[in-house]
């Protein structure tokens, strides 16, 4: 199978109570509901899309509770949504649950990294992880993650659990699309591309401008600003970005 | 009254602080290049923090030393260009800077009164704060680099909160997005 993940994010990297206020969980977080003025039909149909191809779901714990109350409640069969995600399975990640109720689901336990690896050898499709920000940073951490479907928000809210927060492995992404709702919201494709490249790697690269490197590395590092004295190869072939 | 533009670099993760380790790889190129050209040309000065003012001056007046090369027009564009630098400890500076002490807030609002084409901020940090709840920024220029690197120094740690309307996007091969927003609540209300 292959793993893709689902995040709704702020412009600062928040993922937490993008649909709603939840103040059942006693997180402290007040926010809750950010995104609920920018959904509109083309995310409607961003998400709709995505879903509709899921062949089976990988959830938190508490994303996989979330999804069940609300869900399981949905019975309406012209939801595309609802359907797939009542019927399809559902493989939840949790170290406190004893059983899941919600139809089609089943406790992942064990080793978690090898569970997953056997999922994706031994079926076929899309196995879609949707929020699940603690899940998504181990899944990365055994390069498990296929591709990334980031929808971010134009808004910063300054605090709140983050999708990549401390601890993230770093990795590399390459840009496969993006596309534009008419709120503002980004819709960013991206698939892994290996580890980060860091300055000094760069600099061999460049080879015989290797010279400049160091004042331009120095630029880079005052302010984060784009000073680029030189020019390097042409970037890498087959880059579907739009714009 | 001119505008404020602020520039900055961000990976996926949300990290400010280390352009100069993920950054080189995504942030150099002939499109980066002439991006870059174009924002700076269009200003009339810059508006820096101090470790920013000190980063860069550093770095320019050596390259401006160095043999011509193919961004010497940048780099001398760089050193000419008139700065304004917000610091509580600096006492003088030099680069073509002006030093904005007390109320930067007041000052920032006082140069965007006067007539020109627009301000350009370089970076981000806890400066940011006083600009943004002034709603003295008009424009953000976010380069958010493909790297999931976590914070360093994060974006927008100093800032409590901001709705924003997004009004252009441009891809970079490298896979690089400039996302530009600008403030939801028109910005300048506080001159």
């Amino acid at each position: 199978m292959r793993l893709t993940v689902t995040s709704h994010l702020t412009l600062d990297g928040v993922m937490q109570s993008n649909g709603k206020p939840e103040p059942e969980l006693n997180d402290g977080f007040e926010q809750g509901g950010w995104q609920v003025p920018y959904f509109d039909q083309d995310v409607d149909r961003l998400t709709a899309d995505w879903i509709a191809a899921a062949d089976a779901f990988l959830l938190g714990r508490r994303t996989y509770e979330l999804f069940a109350n609300y869900w399981s409640q949905v019975t309406d069969p012209g939801d595309p949504r609802a359907i797939r995600l009542n019927a399809l399975p559902k493989y939840v990640v949790s170290t406190t649950l004893d059983r899941v109720q919600w139809n089609n689901s089943m406790l992942l336990q064990g080793d978690l990294a090898g569970e997953v690896a056997k999922l994706k050898r031994q079926l076929g499709g899309e196995l879609q992880v949707h929020g699940s920000a603690e899940l998504v940073r181990t899944l990365m951490k055994h390069g498990l993650v296929d591709e990334y479907r980031l929808l971010i928000h134009p808004v910063v809210l300054g605090n709140g659990k983050r999708l990549f927060a401390d601890g993230t492995t770093p990795a590399a992404l390459e840009l496969i699309d993006t596309k534009i709702t008419s709120r503002g919201v980004v819709a960013q494709i991206y698939q892994p591309s290996g580890k980060p490249q860091y300055a000094s790697a760069a600099a061999e690269q460049e080879g015989g401008v290797v010279k400049d490197s160091v004042s331009r590395h120095a630029a880079t590092k005052s302010a984060g600003q784009p000073h680029q004295l030189q020019h390097r190869p042409a970037d890498r072939a087959g880059f579907a970005g739009s714009n | 009254m001119r505008k404020l533009i602020e520039s900055t670099f961000v990976t996926l993760g949300g990290d400010v602080g280390a352009p100069q380790d993920w950054g080189p790889p995504y942030l150099f190129g002939p499109e980066q290049d002439a991006y870059s050209r174009d924002l700076l040309f269009g200003a009339d000065a810059l508006l820096l923090g101090r470790k920013t003012y000190e980063g860069l001056s550093a770095a320019y007046t050596t390259m401006a030393a160095g043999e011509p090369g193919p961004m010497a027009d940048f780099i001398n564009a760089m050193n000419a260009i008139p700065k304004y630098v917000a610091s509580t400890t600096l006492t003088e500076a030099g680069w073509n800077a002006t030093l904005l002490g007390g109320d930067v807030a007041r000052q920032v609002a006082e140069l965007k009164r006067r007539p020109g084409r627009y301000l350009l901020k370089y970076g981000t940090g806890s400066l940011d704060r006083a600009l943004m709840a002034d709603g003295l920024i008009d424009e953000f220029r976010i380069w958010l680099v493909p790297v999931t690197n976590a914070p360093a120094q994060r974006l927008f740690e100093h800032v409590d909160g901001a709705r924003l309307v997004l009004t252009g996007t441009r891809t970079f091969s490298s896979g690089v997005v400039v996302l530009t927003y600008v403030p939801a609540e028109p910005a300048g209300q506080s001159g």
